[in-house]
């Protein structure tokens, strides 16, 4: 099964996603509202136990409770989920907000498009790349921090 | 309660056990009853009242007959009689009332040296006299705090205190001398210039002196000031030793050794304050006099009489040269204490506000920040809806509500660009300034060359001065080149000729760059909406954009501590200078 954690915090972005996903992706999207729900999904109520790995996480940055940043530390923080790939997909495209999730380890960073066509595509790609089973394709441009080959694409939108 | 009360009480309370072991009259505890009572009756006006007219006459009488070894001309006549600078600063410090204490002293010394009880009834009440009027000019017009602080308030001091309140004492003390036969009247002027001067400059030396003190006890001095007062105490000494000291070989007795103290009184105004001074004058003048009497230095004569001229003219003139030059240091030394005040003030305000504008800034970027992203996700479920509305469901909506739905969508984008512009205008207060070389004409190159990439069918004649180096952020610069040259491209779009030119010229010590177009330029006094955020000088439909590109300049101009300002009329085309540095230039 390719399963998908969704972390966002906005119903529209979600429903948004869902329908994209529903239009030929076919992924299965596990929805958490806030980083502390994301966490829980993973490792569980207890931490020792093997905790469940998606193929990929999408993650928003600005959420009420725990903030994206964190769960991005906390994911990589442990070794059993330190390549679990972390999509992060936000409205900001801050410079700030770019390096710090560079530095916590983000494998890409995409800021979300502000018009309907563009999001679609843009969902449509990233879902599409990390969940597939041959990694080798170069992902959708965008601003990939820690890819596959370990090389960054084009920069679409980031300063 | 009466006095008497009192001595019954205390002598009732002191134990007896102890009067046995030892003398009633020497016991501790007798002993302290005493203390108590002393104390218990200064309590009272009287008691208090006595006791200091006493203390003035004992210490008017105990000076009055050390001054008098001085004397070496006639026993009654000193050349400097310090009493009467003590009666004008007793009488200053403690009241008029306390004159009886003047009185009796000066009785007593003269009744001690010299004539009869009437003559020293006489010469006490001129002194006494004279210690009012003294003190009466001091209060009137040389008193308050701080004291003797201005240069003109020794002046009058000396004219009205020292030689004027002196008259009376001289002449009252003179006449009554030669009334009783004790003085001729053939000599009367030459005693009465003697007593006169005598009185002055015992007035000069010594008020000053005691009323300075008594304001101001406490000796306040800096490292650097008690290595200079060693250095003064090393002249003060120097200067005795030769004058007392009887080293000197007595074919150099006539040099002018007095002069010798000038030197050091004015580095003490210099160095120290004015009491440092008044006590320094003191001393050098009592050293001086003490060492003329033995003959030593140029002002020593064989007439006494000439030799007090002398020395009487030498201490008024060491006074008078060195209180008022101690008052104009000090005046200046606490003009500059508050200017280092005042400075150090300012430069804290300075701080604070500088912090308080830095911290609002600050709190200002990270507002927009917020507030521009927390504005795109609504804004983006706006435009995807009404996106999904009009590729959907246009079936659904007739005509006329598909246009509503297109200008919903239109507005959106619209706020969508304006949120952007928003954003990239507080990113260029919030980044960090990589600065650098920078070669601006280089710069204009690439930028002329997308606008002329952008613009295929609007030819435009593009001047650029050659090698315009600058110091800056490149990215930034970039970008203000970029608002600048497209600005001119738009404004000078269908003109005839049109023409832009880039420059530099000097200005205020530094070099204003410009961009100058032969557009349609704007008037001059629609200038004040042009650098504030979305306000637009041309219609909307006519020329596009968002009213953001010269406010993002100005802020590029402003991170650079530079500043920006304009040439333009109506159909005259625009010109715009900016300076990338503070003025005066680095």
């Amino acid at each position: 099964m390719r399963d998908v954690l969704l972390v966002e915090d906005s119903p529209d972005d979600a429903v948004l996603i869902q329908r994209v996903n529903g239009r030929g992706v076919g992924v299965e999207l596990h929805w958490a509202h806030d980083g502390g729900e994301a966490l829980k999904r993973i490792f569980g109520a207890d931490r020792a136990r093997t905790p469940w790995l998606p193929r990929m996480v999408l993650l928003d940055l600005r959420m009420p409770g725990v903030p994206g940043f964190d769960v991005l530390e906390s994911l990589r923080g442990d070794a059993r989920t330190r390549a679990l790939p972390v999509v992060v997909f936000t409205s900001s495209d801050e410079p700030r907000d770019v390096e710090e999730c560079r530095r916590l380890g983000a494998t890409a960073y995409y800021r979300k498009p502000d018009q309907l066509d563009d999001f679609d595509r843009l969902v449509r790609a990233i879902l599409t790349h990390w969940t597939r089973d041959e990694p080798n394709r170069p992902p959708p441009a965008g601003e990939l921090l820690n890819g596959p080959d370990g090389a960054r694409s084009s920069p679409a939108m980031l300063l | 309660m009466p006095a008497g009360d009192l001595v019954r009480q205390e002598a009732a309370s002191a134990p007896l056990g102890q009067a046995k072991r030892e003398s009633p009259l020497f016991s501790r505890a007798f002993a302290m009853a005493w203390a108590r009572l002393v104390s218990r009756a200064l309590a009272f006006a009287w008691a208090r009242y006595a006791g200091f007219v006493a203390i003035l006459g004992l210490v008017y009488f105990a000076t009055g007959k050390a001054s008098l070894y001085l004397a070496f001309g006639h026993p009654s006549a000193s050349p400097v009689w310090p009493p009467s600078g003590i009666a004008m600063a007793s009488l200053v410090l403690l009241g008029y009332r306390f004159w009886p204490g003047v009185f009796l002293g000066a009785f007593w010394v003269n009744a001690t040296t010299y004539g009869t009880a009437f003559t020293s009834l006489g010469i006490a009440a001129g002194n006494t006299l004279e210690g009012l009027a003294g003190a009466y000019v001091i209060n009137r017009f040389v008193g308050g705090r701080p004291l003797f602080d201005r240069p003109t308030s020794f002046v009058v001091f000396a004219g009205g205190a020292a030689l004027g309140a002196t008259l009376i004492s001289a002449t009252i003390g003179v006449t009554t001398l030669a009334a009783a036969g004790f003085a001729s009247w053939s000599q009367y002027g030459e005693i009465w210039t003697t007593w006169w001067l005598g009185d002055a400059t015992g007035a000069l030396l010594f008020a000053p002196l005691i009323l300075l003190w008594a304001n101001d006890p406490a000796i306040r001095w800096t490292p650097t000031q008690r290595l200079q007062a060693a250095v003064l105490i090393l002249g003060l000494g120097a200067h005795a030793i030769l004058m007392l000291g009887g080293l000197l070989d007595p074919d150099y007795r006539d040099l002018p050794l007095h002069f010798v103290t000038i030197p050091f009184i004015v580095l003490a105004a210099f160095w120290l304050g004015l009491k440092e001074v008044a006590l320094a004058t003191v001393i050098f003048s009592w050293t001086s006099i003490a060492g003329a009497a033995g003959g030593m230095g140029a002002l020593a004569r064989d007439s006494p009489y000439e030799t007090y001229l002398l020395l009487q003219g030498f201490v008024a003139v060491l006074a008078g040269t060195a209180m008022p030059l101690a008052a104009v240091v000090q005046q200046r030394r606490r003009v500059e204490a508050s200017l280092r005040e005042v400075g150090a003030e300012l430069e804290g305000r300075v701080e604070r506000r500088t912090a308080a504008l830095a911290r609002t800034n600050r709190e200002l970027e990270a507002f927009t920040y917020s507030v521009a992203h927390d504005l795109r996700g609504p804004l983006r479920a706006v435009n995807a809806r009404t996106e999904l509305l009009r590729t959907e469901h246009a079936q659904e909506f007739s005509p006329e509500a598909l246009e509503h739905l297109n200008r919903v969508q239109a507005s959106g984008r619209h706020m969508a660009d304006v949120i952007e512009a928003l954003l990239q205008l507080s990113r260029i207060g919030r980044r960090d300034l990589v600065p650098q070389v920078v070669d601006l004409t280089a710069l204009t190159g690439g930028v002329v060359d997308e606008l002329r990439r952008r613009y295929p069918d609007h030819p435009v004649e593009f001047a650029a001065s050659s090698d315009l180096e600058t110091h800056g952020d490149p990215a930034l610069l970039e970008l203000l080149l970029e608002n600048l040259l497209s600005n001119a491209w738009k404004y000078t779009r269908g003109r005839p000729n049109a023409r832009v030119e880039f420059g530099a010229r000097p200005h205020d010590g530094g070099v204003a760059y410009f961009v100058r177009d032969n557009g349609v330029g704007f008037d001059s006094k629609d200038s004040g909406r042009l650098f504030v955020p979305f306000q637009r000088l041309h219609g909307q439909p006519e020329y596009e954009g968002l009213g953001i590109g010269l406010v993002t300049v100005q802020r590029i101009v402003h991170r650079h501590g530079g500043q920006i300002w304009f040439d333009a009329g109506v159909d005259r085309g625009a010109t715009f200078y900016f300076t990338l540095a503070p003025a005066g230039g680095r």
